[in-house]
């Protein structure tokens, strides 16, 4: 007996469609970021500040998006939120992969200082705007209400970038001050991450924290397991990886805890361990990082826009507060790291807001679309182009 | 004239020999064939390859490396060695699985100065 077919749901399928596009698009822009072309496009100083702060990808996505050619929806970056958590845990793994015991150990204690400075103070000043701006704009009185997005704010103010090239001719003499000043930016992206984390963190949920670590532990011996003591190919490596931070971006999820801090927890857990294929895996990871950023950058373009004016006032006020206090603080706390007036100039760079800062509020917005998280991360998106903006303009000047 | 040329010594059984290792896994059973090969000189230098400087330049999110940019685990091993050593020494190494083998030439030398005699 023949029956006649199910109709076919136009709108399930036009949204299939959309999210393969969105998916499409994404990775297409990442398999770009890692040309030879865009390699040596970044050699030149301002595409390397467009490059190096994710401008150019967000600006693909704002022109697919919404509002440009509305190609990309919304909508459907949400639908692919499990591919999302998958890439920040990604981005989580590789800011952990950082804290290798040797590397740590070698942080000199005038940069610790700076650091812990720069975090405090970027946290304090970050969360109380972030949640006066939110408290006039939704005309709440309840501070609880606020805090997680005012958090995010203060998160999202810690640091700078660690992308020096744009600004060539500040660093060409004074390489040490150079690498000082990237690794801060190192540092701080750590610092950023675990506070970012934590604000969307249920603190009081204990037993979700210690149930977060045992999965961190259980997918680092699984890892160790399957990729050290022996040599592995690429292809057996990325596999490997890709099904551990699934499984610790899976647990996280589920548990409350976000993917990005259980997958930090679990790079900086991994890069301490030893032999086998460990360190070409750590490699791989490393030379991915062009690409994820593209991916988040992108998904920040689709994302932004349908929200008030509130977060030109909250990015007026992050501005401000980065063009004060970052170069104060630079000049006062590693006061002996200026030796001249050539590494003065440098702390100009420190000016520039963190790529990290996009993607966390990208991870905000993805774990709740409500106009508040949209709200901060258009205030974030503004924050990083007038930052990035600000030391070329006085580069231009010097 | 003669005072100058005299300092060095006919090279034409040697081969300079450049091999680059690309990892920390790599060097350490490289330096095994070389031993085994009975090549017991030579250079090795701390190095960084273009996609580690590229990268370097330009950190997103994970800048600290730039600390310690040494410690990448590029070496390169630069020795003098006669032809009959440097073929003992790519059995050795063609034993190596593909992803531990090195980078490397051999070329050919005129003359050598400053190897003990």
């Amino acid at each position: 007996m023949i029956t006649e077919p199910a109709p076919v749901d136009l709108d399930s399928v036009g949204r299939a469609i959309a999210v393969m596009i969105v998916a499409t698009a994404a990775l297409l822009l990442a398999f770009l970021s890692v040309t030879r072309p865009a390699a040596r496009l970044a050699r030149r100083p301002l595409a390397s500040a467009l490059l190096g702060g994710g401008w150019l990808a967000l600006l693909a996505g704002l022109l697919l998006g919404p509002g440009g050619f509305e190609l990309l929806r919304p909508g459907s970056v949400l639908e692919l939120r499990p591919l999302t958590q998958l890439g920040l845990a990604w981005i989580g793994f590789l800011v952990g992969l950082q804290l290798k015991r040797s590397l740590v150990t070698a942080v000199p204690p005038l940069l610790w200082r700076w650091v812990l400075v720069d975090a405090a103070a970027s946290l304090l000043v970050g969360t109380l705007l972030g949640g006066a701006v939110l408290m006039w704009a939704s005309g709440a009185r309840d501070w609880t209400a606020t805090w997680p997005c005012a958090a995010l704010a203060g998160a999202a103010t810690i640091g700078w970038s660690g992308e020096l090239r744009s600004l060539r001719g500040f660093d060409a003499s004074s390489p040490h001050v150079a690498a000082m000043v990237r690794a801060g930016a190192g540092l701080c992206t750590v610092v950023a991450l675990v506070m970012g984390g934590l604000a969307t963190t249920d603190l009081t949920e204990s037993k979700w924290i210690v149930a977060t670590i045992a999965v961190v532990i259980a997918a680092a011996v699984s890892l160790r397991a399957a990729l050290g003591g022996r040599v592995v190919a690429d292809g057996g490596i990325i596999l490997a990886l890709l099904a551990t931070l699934s499984l610790v971006a899976g647990a996280a999820a589920a548990i409350v805890t976000g993917p990005l801090l259980g997958a930090f927890l679990l790079g900086m857990v991994v890069t301490n361990m030893p032999g086998g294929s460990m360190r070409r895996m750590e490699r791989l990871v490393m030379e991915s990082e062009p690409a994820v950023a593209a991916i988040f950058f992108l998904l920040a373009g689709v994302l932004l826009g349908g929200v008030g004016d509130w977060p030109w006032v909250l990015a007026l006020a992050m501005v401000g507060g980065r063009l004060v206090l970052k170069p104060w603080i630079a000049s006062r706390v590693p006061a002996t790291l200026w030796r001249d007036a050539a590494s003065s100039r440098m702390q100009a760079a420190v000016v520039r807001q963190a790529p990290i800062a996009v993607a966390l509020a990208v991870a905000a917005v993805m774990s709740r679309y409500a106009e508040t998280e949209r709200g901060v991360l258009l205030a974030v998106v503004i924050t990083g182009m007038a930052s990035t903006v600000m030391p070329l303009l006085w580069r231009g000047r010097t | 004239m003669d005072d100058a040329t005299s300092i060095l010594t006919d090279g034409s059984d040697t081969r300079l020999l450049v091999l680059i290792a690309r990892s920390e896994e790599s060097f350490d059973p490289l330096v095994s064939a070389l031993l085994d090969a009975g090549i017991t000189g030579a250079t090795v230098l701390e190095s960084r390859g273009l996609a580690n400087i590229i990268r370097m330049e330009m950190p997103i999110f994970a800048g600290l490396a730039s600390l310690l940019p040494q410690a990448t685990g590029t070496r390169v091993v630069l020795s003098i060695a006669t032809t009959t050593r440097i073929d003992q020494l790519m059995r050795f190494i063609g034993q190596l699985p593909p992803e531990r083998r090195p980078i490397g030439v051999t070329l050919p030398v005129e003359s050598v100065l400053g190897l003990g005699s």
